[in-house]
This record gives C-alpha cells, sequence and structure tokens, in this order.
C-alpha cells in the first residue's frame, strides 16, 4: 500500500498555482454565504454542547446549573464508558477498513459500465433510501430468534447452531459490525463512482498498454487520483460510524445483551434522551469531539487530504 | 464580481419566491388562530389513530363538538417521543391544552416542573374525585398535588392457551411454579414452544420485577425498584434464582433472550407458544380462535413466596395532562372533562374501546366489552393477587432489558450473579 | 479558446468521443478476476434487494403475517393497507409537506453550496484553511445535542410550529457535507478550461456556470440525492420543531404514529407507510442516476 502511495503515476490535475494564486484571493467571498448561514445556525449547539458537559442537567424542562468539573471525574470512574470505548474501537477498526476499501473497489467495479451496472447503481443506494426505522425492523426479521437466518440454518440442517444473533453475547457485536458494512459499503462505492467517472478513460488506455490489469488500475492509476477524495470519504465514514453507531444500535441492540454492542454515540443518546441527564450526555459526547478531532488528523496525515 | 452578485440575488429572489409560493400552496398556514380561538380545545394524544383506543377517541370527538360546539383539534405523536413534543412546544408556550398519555417516570416530573397544572381542585369541584377509584387516585396523587385526570387502566396477567396445553396432556392450568415446569416439560415433549417472552425488550423488564416480587413484600420492592440494591436483599436474589430456574428448566422458548414485544405477542398468535405473560392492550388483537381458547390467569405459586395467590400486574396509569395553556380555557376543558366521565362516554370505552377504566364499578354501571378477553380480564381479580406496579419506582432512563436479555442467555448463571449487574444500572 | 468552447456543456459531442474508446476495449473485458467480482458484487446485491422485497411484500399482508411469517408473499390483505394508511393518516397532505420542506430546503442547499465549493476549491489562503476547519467542526456535533439549543433558536426567531424554519436549519447542516464533497469534485476540473475562458472574458459567475457546473454534474447530482434522502428522512428536529399538527406534520411524523405502545404494532400497516413514503425518494434518485455519471468533457480536452 505504502509503495503505491508514494508513486503517483498521474499528477494531480490542476498545476499552474502560483500563476492562479493572485488572480483567486479574492474568490473566497463566494463561500461567504455558505459560511455565514452555517454559522447561524451551529454556532449555538457548538457552544452549548461545551456549557451543557459542565451542568447537572436533567433535560429539556428541567433547571440547569454549573457543577465544575464533576461530570468529568464521574465519567473518568466510569467503567460503561471504558467499555464503550473498547467496542467502539471494535466497532471501527474492523468496519471502516473493510468498507473504505471494499467501496473503492465497487465505485471501481460500477465505473466499468458492465452490462446492468444502472440497475446495480440503484441498486446499492437502497440502504441509504430506507429510514432507519424501517432499517430495525427489517434486521429484527432477519436476525431475531425466528428470523430469516435461523430458518435457513434450519432448512440445510444445521439448527443447533441457531442462535439469537443480535442478543447473544459472542454475535451481537459481529451482527452490528456487519449491518454497519452492509449499509455504508454500496453507499460509499456510489461516492467512488461519482469520482471516478471523472477519470479520463485515456489514463487507463495507456496503463492498458503497458499491461496493466484492472487490480493494478484500480490501485496503481486510480487509486493515486483520487487520493484526496479517499481521504474526505475516509474522514466521512469515521465520523458516520462513530456517531452515527448510536441509531444502528438502538434500533438492533440497545446496547445489549449486557453491554455487548455499548458504544460511546449509543452512551451519548441514552444519557441524552432516556435517563435525563443530557449533562452527562454531553461529557461524553466531547469523549467522541475529541475521538473525532484526532481522527480526523490522523486521516489527513495519511492520506496528505485536503478537505 | 458586482455582476455576479446582481444575477444571485435575483436569483434568490426568484428561489424565495418560489418557495413561499409553494408554501402557500400546500397547507393553510400554521394554526396559531386555533389557540385564541376559545371554541377549540387543542389535545396531544397519544390514542393514535389506527389503533383501537385512537379511533375511538377520535369518534368521542366528533360527538362532544356536535353536543357542545366546541370544537377539537387532536395532535398524534408515538408514546416514545410525546413527551419530548409536549415540553418543546412548552419552551415555546405553544403547549397543547390537554395531553393524553401515561404517568411515567418520564412524565412524573411534568407537576413540579410546573410543565402542567395541578387539577386536584378541578376533581373536586367538578364531583370526579369520588367516581374514580381509590387506587388511580394515589397512583396520580404526587407532593405537589394531582398530576392528570386518571382515566383508563389495565391488568397483566398469564395467558395460557389451553388447546396446546391439552395437545401436551397438560388438563389444568399451572398453579404452581412446579407444575409449570412439569407442563413446560410436557409441552417440550410434544414439541410445542412452551412460555414466549419479549426477552430483548421491555417485557422482560416487567418479567424480572415480577419474579423478585415472589419473594419480596411491596415495601422493600418500592426500594429495591427506585434505589437498586439486589444483592442486598436475600428475597431479591432468591427471585431472580427463580428466574435463572425457569430458564435452565426450559420454561421458555428456545432463544427467548432475542424476542422483541412484538414478536412475543405474534409468537403467542400464531399458536407458536402456549403461555405468555401480557397486558390487557393486546386483548383485543388476539385472533378469535386463539382469544377463545385462551385462559388468563396469574404467575403461578412459589413455595415459601410472599403471596398465597397466583400473581398479576394492574395499574391505572393512563390520564388527561392539563396544561397551563388548557387552564386558560378553563371552561372548554371542564366540558370537556365532564363529558368523558359521564356515564355514557365510559360505557362506550368498554362496549367499544374495550378500556378498564379508572372509574368505580357504580359509576361504570353495567356493561361488558363484547370482547371475550376483556370479560376474562375484569374476572381476574378474586382469583389473582395484585403486585407492585414498578412502572412509577424504576427511574427514567434506567433500562433493565440488555442485561436481562444476556441473563435469559446465560444458562447457569445464579442470582447472585445477575443481581450485580442489575444493581450497576443504578450506579451513578 | 477552441477548446473552451467545446467543453461549454455540449455533451452530446462530447458523450461520442467516449463510447468510442469502450467499444474498443470490449473484447478483453470479462477477465476471471473480474468475473469472480461481478459475482461478488451480485450478491452483495441481491442481500440489498431483499430490504426492499421485503417491504413490498409486507406491505400486502396481514398483521399476523407481517411478524410471523416476514419473508413469505402471502398477499393476504391485498392493497388493503395502502389505500387505509392513506387514509388513516391523511399521508396525502403530509407528502406535500415533507416535499414542501424538502425541495425548497434541496434548492437553498445547492444555491448557498455550489459557489462556495468553487470558492474553496481554488483558494488557498488562511481563509480558505479556516473555512474547511469551521465545516469539519459540523461533524463533530451529535445531531441530537444541537437539538435543544436550535429548538431555542427556532423560538427566539418566532418561527416555532413552522415549516419554514426547517427550510433555514437543513440547508445550514447540510453545509459541511455538501460543500466538502463538492469542492472536491470541482478540484477535477482542468485549471486551463478556467483560465482561456477567463481570457475569452467570462465572469466567475459565468466560469461557475458554464464550466463548472457541467462538470461537476455527478458531484451535484450526488449531493442532491444525499440531501434530498436525509431532508426527506428527517424525524426528530421535524417532530420537535415543525410538530405533529395534522397540518404541517410530515410523512415521517405521521409513520411512527401507527406504532402503538405496546407490542401491538401493525408491521404491515406500518410497511404500507413506508412503502408510499419511499417512492418520492426513488423518483428522486431515479432521475438523479444518470447525472451521477460523468459526461466526460476532460476526454474531450485532452485528447
Amino acid at each position: 500500500m505504502t509503495a503505491i502511495l508514494d508513486s503517483p503515476v498521474v499528477a494531480r490535475p490542476g498545476g499552474g498555482k502560483n500563476r492562479a494564486r493572485t488572480r483567486d484571493r479574492g474568490l473566497i467571498v463566494f463561500a461567504l454565504p455558505s459560511v455565514i448561514w452555517y454559522l447561524v445556525f451551529t454556532i449555538g449547539p457548538l457552544a452549548a454542547m461545551f456549557i451543557v458537559a459542565f451542568m447537572d442537567w436533567a433535560g429539556l424542562a428541567a433547571p440547569a446549573k454549573l457543577n465544575g468539573t464533576e461530570n468529568v471525574s464521574r465519567l473518568l470512574d466510569d467503567d460503561r464508558v471504558l467499555t464503550a470505548l473498547k467496542n467502539t474501537g471494535v466497532h471501527l477498526a474492523v468496519s471502516l477498513p473493510v468498507i473504505m476499501v471494499g467501496a473503492f473497489m465497487l465505485g471501481y467495479f460500477l465505473n466499468l459500465k458492465l452490462p446492468g451496472h444502472r440497475v446495480l447503481r440503484v441498486i446499492m443506494f437502497v440502504p441509504a433510501l430506507i429510514s432507519l426505522s424501517a432499517m430495525g425492523m427489517l434486521f429484527v426479521a432477519v436476525l431475531g430468534p425466528t428470523g430469516l437466518v435461523n430458518s435457513a440454518l434450519e432448512q440445510v440442517g444445521l439448527g443447533e447452531h441457531a442462535t439469537a444473533w443480535l442478543a447473544d453475547p459472542t454475535w451481537a457485536m459481529p451482527s452490528l459490525i456487519l449491518v454497519t458494512i452492509w449499509s455504508g459499503l454500496g453507499f460509499t462505492g456510489i461516492l467512488f463512482a461519482a469520482r471516478l467517472s471523472a477519470i479520463d478513460d485515456e489514463i487507463y488506455a495507456a496503463a492498458e498498454l503497458d499491461g496493466a490489469n484492472h487490480w493494478q488500475k484500480m490501485w496503481r492509476v486510480a487509486y493515486p487520483i483520487c487520493r484526496d477524495y479517499f481521504g474526505v470519504l475516509t474522514m466521512l465514514q469515521y465520523l458516520w460510524t462513530l456517531f452515527g453507531s448510536a441509531g444502528m444500535v438502538l434500533l438492533l441492540t440497545r446496547g445489549g445483551p449486557g453491554e455487548a454492542t455499548s458504544t460511546l454515540a449509543w452512551l451519548v443518546y441514552r444519557f441524552g434522551f432516556r435517563s435525563p441527564e443530557v449533562g452527562y450526555s454531553q461529557t461524553i459526547g466531547l469523549v467522541l469531539f475529541v475521538l473525532g478531532i484526532v481522527g480526523l488528523v490522523i486521516i489527513r496525515r495519511v492520506f496528505r487530504a485536503r478537505y | 464580481m458586482t455582476r455576479f452578485s446582481h444575477r444571485r440575488l435575483r436569483l434568490a429572489a426568484l428561489l424565495a419566491t418560489a418557495s413561499l409560493a409553494a408554501g402557500a400552496l400546500t397547507a393553510c398556514s400554521g394554526d396559531d388562530a386555533a389557540d385564541t380561538d376559545t371554541q377549540t380545545l387543542t389535545i396531544l394524544s397519544s390514542f393514535t389513530t389506527g389503533n383501537a383506543t385512537g379511533d375511538h377517541f377520535n369518534k368521542l370527538a366528533k360527538d362532544f363538538t356536535a353536543q357542545t360546539g366546541i370544537a377539537i383539534d387532536v395532535e398524534e405523536a408515538n408514546t416514545t417521543d410525546i413527551a419530548n413534543n409536549y415540553e418543546a412546544s412548552k419552551l415555546a408556550d405553544e403547549e397543547r391544552d390537554l395531553v393524553i398519555l401515561n404517568l411515567t417516570p418520564d412524565t412524573s416530573d411534568w407537576l413540579p416542573q410546573g410543565q402542567v397544572v395541578d387539577v386536584k381542585k378541578y376533581l373536586d369541584e367538578w364531583g370526579l374525585t369520588d367516581k374514580i377509584v381509590p387506587e388511580a387516585m394515589t397512583f396520580w396523587t404526587q407532593p405537589d398535588g394531582v398530576a392528570g385526570f386518571p382515566y383508563t387502566g389495565f391488568n397483566w396477567p398469564v395467558w395460557y392457551n389451553t388447546d396446546l396445553l391439552k395437545q401436551a396432556g397438560v388438563t389444568e392450568v399451572p398453579a404452581t411454579v412446579d407444575d409449570l415446569i412439569a407442563a413446560s416439560a410436557k409441552l417440550r415433549a410434544a414439541k410445542i414452544p412452551p412460555m414466549v417472552l419479549g426477552g430483548a425488550e421491555w417485557p422482560v423488564q416487567n418479567f424480572i420485577t415480577w419474579m423478585v416480587q415472589q419473594f419480596v413484600q411491596p415495601d422493600e420492592a418500592k426500594q429495591i425498584f427506585s434505589k437498586g440494591g439486589y444483592c442486598a436483599s436475600p428475597g431479591a436474589v432468591k427471585g431472580l434464582d427463580l428466574l435463572g430456574k425457569l430458564r435452565d428448566d426450559g420454561v421458555f422458548v428456545d432463544n427467548v433472550q432475542g424476542y422483541t414485544a412484538d414478536q412475543m405477542t405474534s409468537a403467542y398468535f400464531a399458536g407458536k407458544a402456549a403461555m405468555m405473560p401480557s397486558g390487557s392492550w393486546s386483548y383485543t388483537e388476539a385472533p378469535p380462535a386463539i382469544a377463545s381458547a385462551t385462559e388468563l390467569a396469574g404467575f403461578p405459586v412459589s413455595a415459601g413466596g410472599a403471596y398465597t395467590k397466583p400473581t398479576a400486574f394492574q395499574g391505572h396509569s393512563n390520564g388527561f395532562f392539563l396544561s397551563p395553556n388548557g387552564e386558560k380555557k378553563i371552561a372548554s376543558v371542564e366540558k370537556f372533562i365532564k363529558f368523558m366521565y359521564e356515564q355514557t362516554t365510559l360505557q362506550g370505552w368498554v362496549s367499544e374501546g374495550s378500556q378498564i377504566m379508572s372509574v368505580k364499578n357504580d359509576i361504570l354501571g353495567s356493561v361488558t366489552s363484547t370482547q371475550p378477553l376483556v370479560v376474562k380480564g375484569n374476572e381476574l381479580a378474586p382469583k389473582v393477587d395484585y403486585l407492585l406496579l414498578p412502572d412509577s419506582y424504576i427511574p427514567a432512563g434506567t433500562d433493565y432489558a440488555p442485561a436481562g436479555s444476556e441473563f435469559l442467555g446465560k444458562k447457569g448463571q445464579t442470582g447472585a450473579e445477575f443481581c450485580k449487574t442489575l444493581d450497576k444500572l443504578y450506579q451513578k | 479558446m477552441a477548446v473552451a468552447t467545446t467543453t461549454t456543456v455540449d455533451k452530446e459531442p462530447a458523450r461520442s468521443v467516449v463510447r468510442t474508446p469502450r467499444r474498443r476495449k470490449r473484447p478483453s473485458r470479462f477477465t476471471p478476476g473480474l468475473v469472480g467480482s461481478y459475482a461478488l458484487v451480485l450478491v452483495y446485491a441481491a442481500t440489498l434487494v431483499l430490504p426492499l422485497y421485503w417491504l413490498f411484500i409486507s406491505a400486502f399482508k396481514s398483521q399476523l403475517d407481517a411478524v410471523d411469517a416476514p419473508f413469505a408473499p402471502t398477499f393476504s390483505s391485498g392493497f388493503d393497507n395502502l389505500t387505509r394508511v392513506w387514509d388513516l393518516l391523511n399521508l396525502g397532505d403530509a407528502m406535500l409537506n415533507s416535499l414542501y420542506i424538502t425541495a425548497a430546503s434541496l434548492a437553498v442547499t445547492l444555491v448557498i453550496a455550489i459557489p462556495a465549493a468553487y470558492a474553496l476549491a481554488r483558494s488557498q489562503g488562511w481563509i480558505a484553511t479556516l473555512f474547511e476547519r469551521i465545516y469539519a467542526m459540523g461533524f463533530l456535533i451529535p445531531g441530537f445535542a444541537a437539538l435543544v439549543p436550535t429548538l431555542l433558536l427556532a423560538i427566539q426567531l418566532d418561527l416555532f410550529h413552522t415549516r419554514e424554519f426547517m427550510i433555514l436549519y437543513l440547508p445550514a447542516s447540510a453545509q459541511p457535507l455538501a460543500v466538502i464533497l463538492l469542492t472536491q469534485f470541482m478540484r477535477t476540473v482542468p485549471k486551463e478550461l478556467e483560465e482561456s475562458a477567463t481570457i475569452d472574458g467570462a465572469g466567475r459567475f459565468r466560469v461557475l456556470r458554464s464550466i463548472y457546473l457541467p462538470l461537476t454534474m455527478p458531484g451535484i447530482a450526488t449531493i442532491s440525492i444525499l440531501n434530498f434522502i436525509s431532508f426527506w428522512n428527517d424525524y426528530l428536529y421535524t417532530l420537535v420543531i415543525v410538530g405533529a399538527n395534522a397540518k404541517v406534520r410530515t410523512v415521517q411524523v405521521a409513520l411512527p404514529t401507527l406504532q402503538g405502545n405496546q407490542g401491538i404494532t401493525d408491521y404491515a400497516l406500518v410497511c404500507a407507510g413506508t412503502l408510499i413514503s419511499v417512492l418520492p425518494v426513488f423518483l428522486v434518485y431515479a432521475v438523479l442516476n444518470r447525472r451521477m455519471e460523468s459526461a466526460l468533457v476532460q476526454g474531450a480536452l485532452k485528447g
């Protein structure tokens, strides 16, 4: 991988930066409406997040008061947070690489425009089209005790391996990871396909003349060209997985059995919405915030991406 | 640059106009006008359309408008989110006049926080206090007053499918835990799954408190449910051991730890389980063949336990909350509430809505539901002991289900181990 | 010069340019590795079709069948569920409300995000870096953590219980993703194109409209579908801020009222409602799908 990273076959389009620099200086005003619009609606939540994290606040209707570092010391003593941190680590470490590499290859595949690629593109988007609650219903129907997986096992005579997949301490986390990969792969694949379609066919043709096969064209030609984009999508996928696991955990396992699938994002949700401890929920939210920043910095370094 | 911003401006203006036009077309603007009109009562309701309660309520609302000329504007929301919805609108002082909802840990803060109004005065003035059953009044009374008008209740026994029991050679509904275990063994021998339970969701939480109370008196149970302390209570550990014994002796269906509440009900309704602990809200949903084969009874008696009769739950948790906005229209509210407590209305809820009303029998008069299970449910009282309902004691957000699901899946784990997991849920 | 004119949105000739090399490649296309990959993709696609199949057949069966035999095509209740849920929840109005909020929000999102992405793609200074950091921050706030401050803002602006607040709020929340992704697409546009057009006397806005927009259509289409989906599916914010009043509630607020509290939900009815609610998303996706493939004008330029 690193060897490939270090030997880009094709330079990024858009050379001649120096000449353009002076000309482009005023262009940034084009970004102002978006940035201002965005800040108006985000500055409040962002500030609130940091203040609420140091508050004893039960919820929407309850009175709130600052309680200094009480939440932080509670957090440091809370082994539920530690468990959730581990679970989050496992969840990310398995699903992120699989999704990113798989989605890139899928994007390349779709872009070959083989017969049926249009239909496949529509199908790949399905997880994004179906709302989270419908998805929850579906997975209960697939992985539940009387679900599709178990009846399939019984049909092929493996009935004794049937289990309640989402409620089995051994299988709950793998199930969660599998669902995460399942729902992220096609979606991110489509995002890659859109970017890969901007790569000139002539570049591939040149590589073909050198006898490159698909694998080499994918990683030696396409990847270096889209490395920036790969970095950006990795960042997005990282954040979606890190923060978005709350929704999936809520629908599939609610952190159980025991604490087998309790992730940090789930804890933020649980304390914020289930038990009225919005303050503490936000303190855990700060941990997520820090993890988010650390992840962003690392991903930025690895891909030397600009976003 | 100037040329650009000019065009952009025009585009933005165009877009804004288009949006406004679209907005005007899609629906009549907001509903703010309704708030100033005292001839309209606004209600936020957890009785939703498509369910028996919601459909019957919509009908009543029409009758009420026809009688009094006061219009009713009902807004519906899912039980999980309705409290958020109300609290948000209260923050904007745009809350609905009345809320139909359960008094649960989520809503029990409303009265002390001033989100809703103390209705004690109105209950007395409108002569309702004497109509309502004492248990319901006790349930709704808090230190700051009465949180709302208690309206409907429920009971929660164990359902036994006598057809399936007979197929397995069990002729009597199990009266003791030993009977239950023996019956389960016979059912399993006949390849009939015995007892189904929503092991992954709230039914398991309720069932844990059910088992614990087999060996714990109400006063101690109150303590445990609100503050934790399972391990410190020998009775509670014994109750958890009982749950472990039922699990190890095969009383539950296979993989019970993965069942959701819906899967539990469906399994029983499809004849794929012979027993199920479930409440009166499901009575009207049962397929006729299952309903007629079903006998309702308590959970069997444990030797040396806290109760001598089989046990079940009952509660009076649903009612009307009155908001500060609602109090401003108190004359209309009075007409509405009085209408809801009229005998014909109450009887309609029983005969057509199949509900259990939180009013005394002489007020209700003689009325029976057409639904066989509702009738059977009402005949439970002399045959069972009612347990302490844990719902108002377990703090909001304390969810036993993930722990309970794990326990149901861990063959051999004892109550002495499980109590630690439960106590951990109470840690700050 | 001549280059710039070919690239300005003249798609027909551009397409034919792409087709030629494709035809040339065909004989060597199906290597064993590719066939294997195709098989894998098909397996994955099959697992993706499953939910659609399930949703579809569940909408046409009875309440009991939906949970008891979720994958059997029983068709036990015909079209009853669809018509019933449509009437019960007044889905016609709810769909219009959803469409109003979604379409207007999407328009605003694109109008402010496209110039911003153009600017960020072509700017190097510290301001650009700062803006990028600001957008990145947006991903670090858990959605539900921002709910209360947003609610307070809606009340302050006197826009509580209005759909219009969502039309202001949703585009703002969508900016980070939209701008960051679009910037990536804008960077693929060769600078030479812009420079020759500028020499031609085209202003910034014209450059954006006639060079960047057509060339980044796959990106814009992708952003559009992403945002359409997330706006259309938004539940919590819409419920709390717009509210559940039948006059203004959206499809996503209407549907969950079907879910009763205690294990007696009619899932067949829920599926019927969900099926109706995903139809517009499918339509939009079908329309935008083609746009997500590039017209590859760069080929014309370089070749």
